[in-house]
């Protein structure tokens, strides 16, 4: 019988399935060990309680304790979430750019989260970005169909359209609706997919992982921030820019129309159930 | 609840407290904390043993069965492996508990009182 609970408890059961197949694919030796034993990880408290049930072992759980580092010990959160928007404007400005601090991450998308509303990442399904922080420069229109022209664009026909169309092809895709289409032009955005480090062997896989992907962009001045959809790779190296912006994103981000390019932030967001509309996000 | 070595570092308390608000049955409550507890002792082994050299896999995996509440696991992990274990714990106990609660606060509309 379906209960209100139901979506909830398959959401769960779903999870633990695939931590049991990561396991048992990743580690076939410790699956089949515990498996001989008769233990399920599902059992492990209740194996665990049978153990303490016995005198002597009560004990030794009291000896073996003082080596803990005391900071873990207690309940208190590892970071703190920033208090207002301007501090969280200060503290994006002097976060550390090339840390390699899962915690240091972890605490900046849940700040991301708690002024955005957006659900960001810095790993999402093993694939890391070659920087998150970076220089945004402006891009021209891209071409979204055969036959598309810049003045069918309608706003910021005077950046003109790019001679050929993006990495990713024409935006044009069998089940999309026009207006998506149209949106995820407006804004898309570009990133330097040839300096992933896996790209060279796994192109074919991560070209279509890539494709028309959300990312959440923060101006790092203003705390401006859009939603776009990767459809081009870009800008070249030697440009020193990391990545790159539509006319209409490089405006709602309040670079333009005074600069063409500025500092960013760039996180992978997190939507499976592809929720999250692309354009501009207000800073709560 | 029976402590294993490693709670103190994930804090399942945390994801306890958060189905506990929910108005579901307490038959349901009890399935969704024990799956959250399932999944988290799955993605706990799966941290340690992949950083674990192989050669000391099955060493830990008897250590872990004959005591799987003993702290003085975390020192055997800290030598083996080289890494502030505990600390991988803690980060790896925050990925999790994000997932999860943000799993059931998808459902929170329908399920909170």
């Amino acid at each position: 019988m379906n209960t209100p609970a139901t979506p909830l408890l398959a959401a769960l059961e779903s999870k633990k399935l695939l931590a049991q197949k990561e396991l048992a694919s990743k580690h076939t030796f410790a699956q089949k060990w515990l498996a001989d034993k008769s233990l399920t990880l599902d059992q492990i408290r209740e194996h665990s309680a049978k153990l303490l049930t016995s005198a002597t072992l009560g004990s030794a759980l009291l000896l073996s304790a003082p080596h803990l580092p005391i900071s873990y010990t207690n309940s208190a959160p590892l970071y703190k979430l920033q208090s207002h928007s301007q501090n969280f404007l200060s503290y994006l400005r002097s976060y550390p750019q090339t840390t390699d601090s899962k915690l240091k991450e972890l605490e900046l998308v849940d700040n991301v989260e708690k002024y955005y509303g957006v659900k960001t990442t810095f790993e999402l399904e093993g694939n890391r970005l070659p920087t998150y922080f970076g220089k945004i420069g402006l891009e021209q229109h891209l071409v979204r169909y055969p036959g598309d022209t810049v003045n069918l664009h309608g706003a910021f026909v005077e950046k003109g359209m790019a001679p050929a169309r993006g990495a990713f092809g024409y935006f044009v895709e069998s089940g999309k609706s026009y207006e998506e289409m149209v949106k995820q032009e407006k804004y898309y955005v570009v990133l330097q997919t040839l300096e992933l480090p896996n790209w060279n062997k796994d192109w074919k896989y991560l070209k279509e992982w890539y494709k028309f992907r959300k990312f959440l962009v923060i101006n790092l001045e203003n705390g401006k921030a859009v939603v776009g959809c990767l459809s081009d790779s870009g800008p070249a190296v030697w440009t020193e820019k990391q990545f790159g912006g539509s006319p209409e994103v490089m405006a709602e981000l309040e670079f333009l129309p005074r600069a063409t390019r500025g500092n960013v932030l760039f996180l992978y967001i997190e939507d499976p159930e592809n929720k999250i509309p692309l354009g501009p996000v207000k800073l709560k | 609840m029976t402590k294993v070595f490693y709670d103190h570092l994930i804090l399942i308390e945390d994801i306890i407290e958060v189905i506990s608000t929910l108005n579901i049955s307490d038959s349901e409550k009890q399935t969704a904390q024990k799956l959250a507890d399932s999944i988290i002792h799955h993605k706990v082994l799966i941290l340690l043993l992949d950083n674990l050299p192989k050669d000391h896999h099955e060493d830990f995996l008897k250590r872990f069965y004959r005591a799987p509440y003993d702290l003085a696991h975390l020192k055997y992990l800290e030598e083996k492996t080289q890494r502030d274990i505990s600390m991988d714990l803690v980060i790896l106990g925050q990925q999790i508990k994000r997932e999860i609660i943000s799993d059931i606060k998808k459902h929170i509309k329908v399920l909170k009182k």
